[in-house]
């Protein structure tokens, strides 16, 4: 049995968790990535308010295919998160309590998540058609001029993630690479 | 003379457009496969499962593979006594965005790379190249890239001095930095020799061909002035090799198989140099060459 967690997450939650672990993410999450966080960084710059409230939220770093007939959306998953990583701290500032994409992150993004107390849960790049069974709805909140880099609402139900950094700063992807380099056994 | 009509031509690219972005190549399916016994990681193997299952999902359901349905990329590989009528790039951008709209397609390109960057909306414009060979047969290839691993990508310029050895460090080293964030088990296109710009065109091309089977279509090699010989494939071994010692392993979580297929295409170039241009693609190589 997976552990399941559900958002808002709670301070006491964040720091429960351990680099490794295998989770079922459940909640609201936000979807953001290059365009739309470039934009909140110009609007936090210009003293502007946001128009949404990221405290003990999830950012989901991702921008689905459009909504079909039926669903909210075709395909979703994970963007690369060391792509990102320049934002991270502006997002650890706004109460963002974890973020989740895809990729090991750099050694600055990986500290802030120690200083901070924070978490980063890793999906799979390429798994888009699968991931949309958990992921229910979609409602844009902001920047809708950016397509599907706008900033998006996004109820996940039992997303399969792993904690790849956890609140001490613990770096999964470092610690794989150690043990699986090499020659192969045989 | 065989004329062909630029209508024709984004008749076929409208619907490659749809068939890549929701059925996984069977050669690519066939990798994955041969993978899933070789890899030693259980988690590697989990997620090498997940990606055929993804695979399947789409297939079924006609849902993009990914989310990131990639940038289209048109490639032409036009025969002798053969030649086009008709407006190419309005036929293939029309189609391009007929098949964005109509299978619900993600729009990924920036208009301004350096401005505002907005979203064009369609998926236009298309990068369309037109090269010729001397044998019988027109061929259309299309493949729809996603970002992650196209951000991988890189060029560099050896000396000739560095030979094989330098080819496999330079491939090595971009797998290490960028390969764990570009959707791995990767395949990687090598274009050594030609120019600067010819080496990334042959890097891009050598993804065209099947990795099920050993040799590759000569139009493929012809039309981009390019070959494949007994030391491109012995080249190929060695960074199959050297990327799998790396423990990127399936989706960058750790494990063998980082790396799927490698083709190695060359060309001759100036005494002083030897360009190398390593094209990373994801596990999902999306793109399908079809006889027009």
């Amino acid at each position: 049995m997976l552990k399941e967690i559900t958002t808002p997450f709670k301070p006491e939650l964040i720091e429960s968790l351990r680099c490794g672990e295998d989770l079922l993410i459940s909640g609201f999450a936000f979807t953001m990535r290059d365009a739309s966080l470039s934009r909140t960084s110009k609007l936090l710059s210009e003293g502007m308010p946001l128009p949404f409230d990221l405290d003990c939220s999830l950012i989901f770093y991702a921008g689905p295919t459009p909504p079909t007939r039926d669903k909210p959306f075709g395909a979703i998953g994970p963007t690369t998160s060391a792509r990102l990583d320049g934002y991270l701290e502006m997002l650890f500032k706004l109460g963002v309590a974890a973020t989740l994409g895809k990729g090991p992150r750099t050694a600055e993004a990986v500290l802030l998540h120690s200083e901070y107390m924070r978490v980063y849960f890793a999906a799979v790049g390429g798994l888009g058609a699968l991931y949309a069974r958990h992921v229910r709805s979609h409602e844009i909140v902001a920047f809708p001029e950016l397509g599907c880099e706008a900033v998006s609402r996004v109820e996940l139900d039992r997303f399969p993630a792993l904690v790849a950094i956890d609140s001490e700063g613990r770096d999964f992807f470092q610690k794989e690479y150690r043990t699986w380099s090499g020659s192969f056994s045989d | 003379m065989r004329e062909i009509k630029a209508e024709y031509i984004g008749e076929i690219v409208y619907s490659l457009c749809l068939d890549v972005s929701f059925r996984l190549p069977p050669d690519v399916q066939k990798c994955i496969e041969q993978a899933l016994s070789a890899e030693e990681s259980e988690r590697g193997r989990n997620i090498l499962n997940l990606l055929l299952e993804n695979a399947f999902l789409a297939g079924e359901n006609s849902v993009p593979i990914c989310q990131d349905t990639g940038l289209f990329s048109v490639m032409l590989f036009v025969g002798k006594d053969t030649f086009i009528s008709g407006d190419i790039r309005y036929e293939v951008e029309d189609a391009v965005r007929r098949a964005t709209a109509d299978g619900a397609l993600r729009a990924s390109v920036a208009s301004n790379p350096l401005g505002e960057r907005k979203n064009t909306g369609d998926n236009t414009p298309v990068g369309i190249t037109c090269s010729r060979h001397s044998l019988e047969g027109t061929y259309l290839g299309l493949m729809a890239k996603g970002g992650g691993s196209e951000m991988g990508s890189a060029i560099k310029m050896l000396s000739p001095s560095s030979g094989i050895d330098g080819v496999v460090e330079f491939v090595k080293e971009v797998v290490s930095t960028k390969g764990p964030s570009a959707c791995p088990p990767l395949f990687l296109g090598i274009g050594v020799g030609g120019s600067f710009d010819l080496s990334a065109r042959l890097a891009k091309t050598a993804l065209m061909a099947p990795f099920d089977i050993d040799d590759v279509p000569l139009f493929i090699l012809d039309a981009g002035g390019g070959q494949r010989s007994g030391v491109s494939k012995k080249c190929e071994e060695a960074i199959l090799n050297a990327v799998n010692m790396t423990g990127i392993g399936p989706g960058g979580f750790g494990g063998r198989m980082t790396c799927l297929g490698v083709r190695v295409f060359e060309a001759p170039c100036h005494i002083a140099n030897l360009p190398v241009a390593v094209c990373l693609n994801c596990h999902a190589l999306r793109r399908k060459i079809v006889q027009i």
